[in-house]
């Protein structure tokens, strides 16, 4: 585990959405933050876009704020795209509306997928014919129950948008696969060459000298110490496990190779997504498209 | 013997550490830069898409006003000056300058009621507002990109790795002058 923390704290650092952390995480397909629809058109709407999911895939994401904290609804939406991820990955069937209600502006943004279904001209004529005409005599419930409506109408009947199969293959996620593959393999070579030696030190030496030399990534004395010690007693403990558990399989007449000894910590993480009810928003993407307006 | 072993062990396994490192940190780098060449193509797309819009946009609305011809001139003039421009650096000022002049266009556009009702016009203001918009988000993604790997070059280990390797830092897309300031309009 030295080893792998090492690797992945020297390469980590991709890059981090400033705002993600700003937006609060998704609660259904219907995210009411202004508190502006009843809880009937909620529990409709809830139902509808989990039936549009189950039957096309398509992840509608409706959504109402108070206030758009001074940046602009174009900005917003985007970036609430980004952190939520609205869409299938890979597919980008995904589509937002945002209503900020202080503001008095409503977006329309698709997912790269939905773009060529629901267009810019659209997504401008539900806004204005639809969101604006309600908005306007305070009517929320009808105005987002219809616009939901319009939405739906438009990216339905017609084909499922193509898959874009990404060629390039995993995004984000596949460096740190592979760092962790490397930290693996290292792993095991340190801890067979740690159990072998039977004794109980040399991890600790082999833990203080990668802690000098990520502190020399790191650029900095004090961390360079305080690594060296923190991982020369996390390398200590990991050199007597691994001895104890030599010695234990040794006299079992178990198999001592890393991979039947040490391997056990790939747990599954699937990520599962419940038919019907909401499960999270699955990876998709968009650029800016759409349609903006107030009322 | 023992020992020696152990710490012949403990030293050979520092330095593939080392290498492994300068390997991955080295790879990083290759994926950044082919991620921002990647985002530079994706705001390429939506600098062409804006360019399919224009000649139906000037066609539906020229018509409708005929004494507003400079600012038709300046968008050709701008266009002919992109589709010629060979370095990237022409290119981004010469987008800037449509920028500039649809922005004045779309103002106009504003101050004519008549025109703004106008059905075919409203879907294509969509379109081209949409497109404005997917143009700076796609800029300001190529950006945060450069930024990304601006930074992974400048800061330890980058700064000691990347000059053995010829990486060198990347230039940002500077919004072009013209384009973001509010359109002034004259009559």
């Amino acid at each position: 585990m030295v080893v792998g923390l090492f690797l992945l704290i020297v390469f980590s650092g991709q890059a981090v959405p400033v705002f993600a952390a700003d937006f609060p995480a998704p609660v259904g397909y219907v995210n009411d933050f202004a508190d502006v629809l009843s809880s009937e058109t909620k529990q409709t709407l809830e139902q509808q876009l989990a039936q549009l999911e189950e039957d096309s895939s398509i992840e509608l994401a409706v959504v109402t704020v108070e206030s758009l904290g001074g940046i602009t609804i174009d900005d917003y939406a985007v970036r609430l795209f980004e952190a939520w991820e609205i869409g299938k990955k890979n597919e980008d069937n995904g589509a937002l509306l945002l209503i900020a209600v202080d503001e008095r502006k409503w977006r329309i943004e698709p997912g790269y997928g939905l773009e060529p279904l629901l267009t810019d001209s659209k997504a401008g004529r539900i806004g204005r014919n639809i969101l604006e005409t309600n908005f306007g005599g305070g009517d929320f419930d009808t105005g987002i129950a219809e616009g939901v409506a319009a939405i739906i109408k438009v990216v339905h009947g017609e084909d499922v948008p193509a898959t874009f199969a990404d060629v390039a293959g995993e995004e984000g996620g596949g460096g740190v696969w592979v760092l962790f593959f490397i930290g693996t393999i290292f792993l095991s070579y340190l801890s067979s060459f740690l159990s072998r030696s039977k004794r109980w030190w040399p991890g600790g030496i082999v833990g203080a000298i990668l802690g000098v030399i990520l502190g020399i990534f790191l650029a900095s004395i004090v961390t360079s110490i305080l690594a060296a010690i923190g991982l020369g007693i996390l390398g200590l403990l990991f050199d007597l496990v691994l001895s104890k558990n030599y010695k234990k399989r040794k006299a079992g007449d178990l198999p001592t190779s890393w991979w039947s000894s040490g391997g056990g910590f790939f747990g599954g993480g699937g990520s599962g997504s419940s038919g019907g009810s909401f499960g999270g928003f699955s990876g998709g993407r968009s650029g800016g498209g759409g349609a903006r307006g107030s009322w | 013997m023992k020992k020696l072993a152990v710490i012949l062990g403990a030293i050979g396994l520092i330095v593939v550490l080392g290498v492994v490192a300068a390997v991955g940190f080295y790879n990083g780098l290759v994926t950044k830069t082919t991620n921002i060449d990647g985002q530079w193509a994706q705001v390429e797309t939506q600098y062409q898409r804006r360019f399919d819009l224009i000649p139906n946009l000037v066609n539906t609305v020229k018509g409708l006003f005929e004494q507003e011809q400079t600012v038709f001139g300046d968008i050709a003039e701008a266009r002919t000056r992109y589709s010629g421009a060979k370095t990237v650096d022409d290119r981004a000022a010469a987008a800037g300058e449509i920028e500039g002049a649809l922005a004045r266009l779309l103002v106009i556009v504003e101050s004519y009621p008549e025109i703004k009702s106008d059905t075919a016009v409203v879907g294509l203001m969509d379109e081209l507002a949409g497109t404005e918009n997917r143009v700076s988000v796609e800029r300001r993604r190529f950006n945060d990109l450069v930024k990304d790997y601006n930074t992974a070059i400048k800061r330890i280990p980058g700064s000691l790795i990347a000059p053995i390797f010829g990486f060198s830092e990347r230039a940002f897309f500077e919004a072009v002058e013209g384009s973001e300031a509010a359109p002034t309009v004259e009559f």
